[in-house]
């Protein structure tokens, strides 16, 4: 029987078995070299023997979780305080605003093609082109933001109509936000990752809009039900295999994210600050530019395994909607 | 499946199987290109130094293999931003290129992990250290180290650069510009006037603040300047919270308190607020004499071409403290042969051509706007009858490096870049007419911690270097 299953399976396994190598080699493999990399001494002093550098069992956890003399938790906890707060952020706002342009685009309009096309835009921008551009466009005077939100828009304007109060200099001029320092620095990284992000769900969410039978609509409006109604009831339930994966895609994704904060403070030349730092950029700083691999790799195995606990929480959360049944 | 169907479905199997092994040959055979018979390949790794990178770097070495027909050079230009990971990794995989460029921050760390081939013999044929300007060996020879693992390549130091024609305005004369009371007195004349040139208010000057590798090196002369310094003599502690260095600091910072610079410009990098000086909006500003290459080029070939500043800009040295210290940041790049490379003597002849001979050095110097490190060089017409390149050979011979030990990349690029940072945060958050000098004074002395405790632990991690660095210091008093 096995010889059987062998000669009849092993021309598609013959092809299937460079992509398994490569997962073993490239994810395996790498990982648990990774794991015992955070049992040892790795620093720049044993850097030359790799993974025979001396073996000290769990004291760069411990290093990670009690020492308060650590290099690696400079700024830890802020950085984990905002990598939650930007996860959460950017992966609601990007279900929102791809929900929303799934349902514009879905309509039949004149120019619906190069609509759809044109939405596209920003998630063809590579990440890092975007923090760049976006650290320009954030910048108090002559960033294009402000200039927009108050040189043209005059927000401070309209907003002093609903109490808001801006500060003005000695010769009466607006102050105007800065973004790229203080508290402001955790939206200035957050809306462009929504704004590089969202069309990739509004893809998602369009291919799962295509496959709802209008029948079903049909018979809810023959129903009676209004619009919103048939949204809540009908399009968000038969949308959740889809909304699952992008939950997931974007809880990966921004929990590691790199690209855009690296790349918005200087290319690694900067500090993003108290409010701008993530774990990723973190870790990278604090760790492997401080050539202490050791402890980085500790750090970056407890970030996978909160992961997989999270991935699990999700997984709970969506078995259902993944299902066949 | 019929017979033949049977047949054909195999005869398929195996045409496909051979194309399969035919295109993996390929592939290996198309990983190795053998230089052609009897010709010897080096490689060498730079970084993007020229306005032309891979072509000018062609043109340096072009005459080198003229002179070796034998020896085919093979450069590889790296990015800055990944160069020290790709370095790093070849040193410690021992798989790389024969001859590799090293920032100068970078040879102390390359040499402690025993990569680099010591090239004391070389150095003594070329006429010993002496050949070289002084602060381009302190990088060439690492404090911990007994050997000389690098040469100087090229020297960059930051001279200010300033409006002829603004001060000229003023009445102000470039030569009355000596200290930090002089530099001032012209900056407030400046702010006082607000000149307006070719349509352009004129502000006195620009820095900017962070998210910048530059940043640190555009505070080192101030704080050299007033008698500071970032770590110890020992280079075991960190020194940046001693009175003098907070001095430097704070002189520095009150150019913004006193609205010389901008708050604005604290945001931005080095390239935005030196085109803020090429488009005529200010009258001094501190950069790399790199620079002078962009401002000499017309427009067509990448430079400022014929803007105001253009026509307008020389250099001076930078000011030196009421009590006439003077110490520029000299910074740079060094040239060093993996010990791994196969082809040890063709890599020391073409370093011993790059770094040892005075007319490649103007070469490359013409073609880059960085400095010679041979001092020889120096001699040429082309720096003796130059008024701004005597001004960057002054920087040069009174300039200093940061300590050459294994830990000050991590110093500057990771503890420096962020507390600094921070304090540059702690300026533009500040409400117009607050100034937070507690608050700076404060992450002065927390930055002083942690550098001092960083220093420790690299301590306790290498045994002996300690005795190594003590013994460095008592030879060096």
């Amino acid at each position: 029987m096995k010889r059987d299953v062998w000669s009849r399976y092993k021309f598609p396994l013959l092809f299937i078995s460079p992509a398994l190598l490569g997962l073993i080699l490239l994810h395996l493999f790498p990982m648990f070299q990774g794991f015992w990399l955070s049992l040892l001494e790795s620093n720049k002093s044993t850097i030359e023997q790799y993974l025979h550098a001396p073996f000290v069992g769990l004291a760069n956890y411990r290093e990670i979780l009690f020492s308060s003399d650590s290099q690696i938790r400079q700024g830890l906890w802020d950085a984990l305080r905002n990598t939650v707060l930007y996860t959460v952020f950017v992966v609601f706002g990007t279900i929102v605003l791809g929900i929303g342009g799934a349902l514009l685009v879905h309509r039949n309009f004149p120019g619906r093609s190069v609509a759809r096309t044109l939405m596209l835009f920003s998630w063809i921008i590579p990440s890092y082109v975007v923090g760049m551009l976006w650290g320009f466009m954030w910048q108090q005077e002559e960033g294009i933001v402000n200039q927009l939100l108050f040189d043209r828009m005059h927000l401070d304007i309209i907003t002093t109509w609903f109490g808001v109060h801006w500060d003005y200099d000695t010769l009466g001029q607006l102050i105007k936000p800065r973004w790229l320092t203080g508290e402001n620095t955790l939206w200035a990284i957050i809306i462009p990752t929504i704004w590089r992000f969202w069309p990739f769900a509004m893809v998602m969410f369009l291919a799962g809009l295509s496959s709802i039978p209008s029948e079903v609509y049909e018979a809810a409006e023959m129903d009676g039900a209004s619009k919103s109604e048939q949204f809540f009831q009908i399009t968000l339930p038969l949308l959740r295999p889809v909304l699952a994966m992008i939950v997931l895609q974007g809880i990966i994704s921004n929990v590691y994210s790199f690209n855009i904060v690296s790349m918005m403070f200087g290319n690694g030349a900067g500090f993003p600050g108290k409010y701008g730092d993530l774990l990723m950029p973190n870790i990278f700083r604090n760790s492997f530019q401080m050539w202490n691999f050791g402890v980085g790799a500790a750090i970056s195995t407890l970030l996978m395994l909160v992961m997989v606990g999270v991935v699990a929480l999700w997984y709970r959360r969506f078995r259902e909607d993944l299902s066949n049944e | 499946m019929s017979e033949r169907q049977h047949l054909q479905f195999h005869g398929f199997r195996k045409v496909m199987l051979r194309v399969v092994l035919v295109g993996l040959a390929f592939l290996l055979l198309s990983c190795r290109q053998d230089a052609p018979t009897g010709q010897t390949r080096i490689t060498i790794w730079v970084l993007p130094n020229f306005p032309d990178p891979q072509r000018d770097m062609e043109k340096l070495v072009k005459t080198f293999t003229l002179e070796h027909p034998g020896i085919e050079v093979e450069i590889t230009v790296l990015d800055w931003g990944s160069a020290w990971t790709k370095i790093t990794t070849a040193a410690t995989a021992q798989n790389g290129p024969d001859l590799i460029q090293l920032g100068s921050t970078w040879t102390a760390a390359v040499t402690e992990m025993g990569a680099l081939v010591p090239l004391d013999s070389l150095l003594l044929r070329m006429g010993g250290e002496n050949a070289f300007v002084e602060a381009g060996m302190e990088s060439a020879r690492p404090r911990a180290s007994d050997s000389v693992t690098s040469l100087p390549w090229f020297l960059d130091v930051r001279p200010m650069y300033y409006r002829k024609d603004v001060l000229a305005k003023m009445g102000i004369s470039p030569d009355s510009i000596q200290n930090w009371d002089d530099f001032v007195r012209a900056l407030t004349a400046i702010r006082e006037a607000k000149p307006v040139v070719e349509g352009n208010l004129v502000l006195p000057i620009g820095y900017p603040g962070k998210n910048d590798w530059n940043v640190i090196h555009n505070m080192a002369p101030w704080i050299w300047g007033a008698g500071g310094d970032f770590l110890d003599s020992t280079a075991t502690h960190s020194a940046i919270a001693e009175p003098a260095s907070i001095r430097g600091i704070l002189f520095y910072l009150n150019l913004v308190r006193q609205g010389f610079n901008e708050r604005r410009n604290l945001e931005k990098n080095t390239a935005q607020v030196s085109s803020d000086f090429d488009e005529g909006r200010l009258a001094f500003w501190l950069d790399a004499t790199t620079k002078t290459i962009y401002l000499d080029r017309p427009q067509f070939l990448g430079g400022t071409g014929k803007s105001a500043a253009a026509r307008n800009y020389a250099c001076m040295l930078p000011p030196t403290s009421p009590d006439g210290h003077a110490r520029y940041f000299v910074g740079g790049s060094n040239l060093a042969i993996f010990k791994f490379s196969k082809h040890r003597p063709e890599a020391m002849l073409l370093l011993e051509y790059l770094v040892g001979r005075p007319d490649i050095q103007q070469q490359m110097s013409r073609a880059s706007g960085f400095l010679p490190a041979l001092r020889e060089t120096y001699d040429m017409p082309y720096f003796r009858e130059n008024h701004d390149r005597q001004v960057f050979q002054r920087m040069v011979q009174q300039g200093r490096a940061y300590p050459s030990v294994h830990y000050w990349g991590e110093i500057e690029t990771s503890i420096l870049s962020r507390r600094l940072g921070n304090i540059f945060d702690l300026i533009t958050a500040a409400k117009p007419g607050e100034w937070p000098e507690d608050k700076v004074i404060q992450e002065i002395r927390a930055t002083d911690t942690e550098i001092t405790r960083y220093i420790a632990q690299q301590l306790d991690h290498s045994p002996g270097l300690r005795e190594r660095l003590q013994s460095w210091h008592r030879r060096h008093p």
